[in-house]
C-alpha cells in the first residue's frame, strides 16, 4: 500500500503535504470511487456550490428522494457541508486530493470520471467492462492525447483494447478534462507536466441549467 | 477552416469519426449525415475502419450510413507512390516524437491515411480530404502531405470543422 497524503491548498494559495491522518478521508474518497452516483453530486456541489438540493436534483436530472439520500450520505461521510442558516439550505464540499508519489491520485477530476459513467454509455460500458482502475489510467491517458502527445490509437493500446473502445473512452472523457482544468485545484497533481498543454474543445464548463446566482 | 469537400472530392473517413457521432439516432450523426448529403460525398471508410468498429459492435454506424448511399466501404490499395509512402514515413516520427515512443510501436493505423490520401490524389486525380477526430494523427498528417507538397491537394478535417458546436454535451 502506497504512503497516501493529502494536500489541502495555503492561505498563500500553495499546497502542504502531511501524511494522512484523516483515515475516514479516505474511506471516503474510496467510497466515492465505488459509488458513481455519489461521486457525480459530490463533484457538482464541488465544482459549482454553493448550491441547492433543488438545484442538484434539476441539473442531475435525478429523482427527489436520490438526491436527499446522496446528499445525506455525503454529509455523514464529510464530504459536503449544509448551511442551515439559509433558506434552502445551501451545500458546500471542498475539493481533496490524495496523491502518492506515483500513480495513484484521487482528486475531483478522477472522480468526475468516475460519476460520467452514470450518464455515458461509453463510460458505463468501459468501467463495466474494465474496471475503475482503468478507467482513471483512461483519463490520464485522455490528458495526454488533448495535450498533443498521444493518438488515441496510441491510448487504446496502452490500455489494451480495442482501438474504438480507446477512441470512444478518450471522448467520453472531455467534460471530466474541461471542467477538471477549470475548478480542480489538483488537476496538475493528476497531470503534474501536461496540465497547462492539455486542449479540450469544450467552450462551457458550467451545466444547464446554469446558475443563477452568484 | 474554410476549404470544404465538395462531390467531386475523395474524402477518406477515420475510425475515430464514426466512434464520435454515436448511434444513427442522434444530432451528432444527424449533423454528419447532413453534412455529407449537404455537399453530395460519399465518404469512403476504409475497410479497417470497418473492423475497428466492428470490434466494439457499432459498424452499424457504418452500414447505415452506406444503405444511405453516403458512405462506402472500400479496400483501398496499399500506397506504392514514393511520396505517399514517405508520408506515412513522416506521420510515424511525427507521432513517435510527440509520444516518446519507439517509431515501431506506432500504430499502422494511424499511418496508412496519409499515404492512402496521396495515393487517391495519384490515381484519381482528385483532392483529397481526411476526416479524422484525432487531433494529434490529424496534425501529423498535415505535416506529412506539407512536406511531400500536397498541401492544397490533401486537406486534413476534424469533427469540429463539420459538426454543430458541443453546446449540448452533458458536463456532469
Amino acid at each position: 500500500m502506497p504512503t497516501l497524503t493529502e494536500e489541502r491548498p495555503t492561505a498563500s494559495g500553495g499546497t502542504r503535504s502531511s501524511p494522512i491522518d484523516d483515515f475516514d478521508g479516505f474511506l471516503a474518497a474510496a467510497t466515492l470511487l465505488q459509488r458513481p452516483r455519489l461521486a457525480r453530486s459530490y463533484v457538482y456541489i464541488c465544482y459549482y456550490g454553493r448550491t441547492t438540493v433543488q438545484r442538484v436534483i434539476d441539473t442531475l436530472a435525478v429523482a427527489r428522494a436520490t438526491a436527499y439520500d446522496d446528499i445525506e450520505r455525503l454529509e455523514t461521510l464529510s464530504l459536503v457541508e449544509r448551511d442551515e442558516g439559509t433558506r434552502p439550505h445551501e451545500l458546500t464540499a471542498e475539493p481533496f486530493a490524495f496523491v502518492d508519489q506515483d500513480e495513484l491520485a484521487i482528486t475531483p477530476t478522477v472522480l468526475h470520471a468516475v460519476g460520467l459513467t452514470e450518464i455515458d454509455d461509453d463510460l458505463e460500458y468501459f468501467q463495466h467492462r474494465h474496471g475503475t482502475g482503468r478507467l482513471i489510467r483512461a483519463l490520464r491517458l485522455a490528458g495526454e492525447h488533448y495535450a498533443g502527445r498521444l493518438t488515441q490509437r496510441l491510448v487504446a493500446e496502452k490500455l489494451d483494447v480495442a482501438p474504438a473502445e480507446g477512441m470512444a473512452v478518450v471522448q467520453a472523457l472531455r467534460p471530466a478534462l474541461a471542467a477538471g482544468q477549470e475548478f480542480d485545484p489538483y488537476f496538475d497533481r493528476l497531470f503534474s507536466d501536461i496540465a497547462d498543454e492539455i486542449e479540450v474543445d469544450i467552450d462551457r464548463v458550467r451545466p444547464q441549467p446554469d446558475r443563477t446566482d452568484e | 477552416m474554410s476549404e470544404e469537400p465538395d462531390t467531386s472530392d475523395t474524402v477518406l473517413v477515420d475510425t475515430n469519426v464514426f466512434v464520435a457521432v454515436g448511434e444513427p439516432e442522434t444530432a451528432k450523426y444527424r449533423s454528419l449525415r447532413e453534412y455529407a448529403q449537404r455537399r453530395g460525398l460519399v465518404l469512403l471508410v476504409p475497410q479497417r475502419v470497418h473492423w475497428e468498429l466492428s470490434a466494439m459492435h457499432v459498424a452499424n454506424r457504418v452500414e447505415t450510413a452506406v444503405e444511405n448511399g453516403w458512405a462506402e466501404i472500400v479496400d483501398p490499395p496499399s500506397p506504392t507512390q514514393a511520396e505517399a509512402v514517405t508520408a506515412m514515413d513522416v506521420v510515424r516520427r511525427e507521432i513517435a516524437r510527440r509520444s516518446d515512443k519507439d517509431e515501431h510501436d506506432v500504430e499502422k493505423a494511424d499511418t496508412v491515411l496519409a499515404g492512402l490520401a496521396i495515393e487517391y490524389c495519384h490515381r484519381r486525380g482528385e483532392t483529397v480530404f481526411v476526416l479524422t477526430d484525432d487531433r494529434v494523427a490529424g496534425a501529423a498528417i498535415r505535416l506529412a502531405v506539407r512536406q511531400q507538397g500536397y498541401e492544397g491537394a490533401v486537406t486534413v478535417i476534424t469533427r469540429d470543422d463539420i459538426l454543430d458546436s458541443d453546446d449540448d454535451i452533458r458536463l456532469i
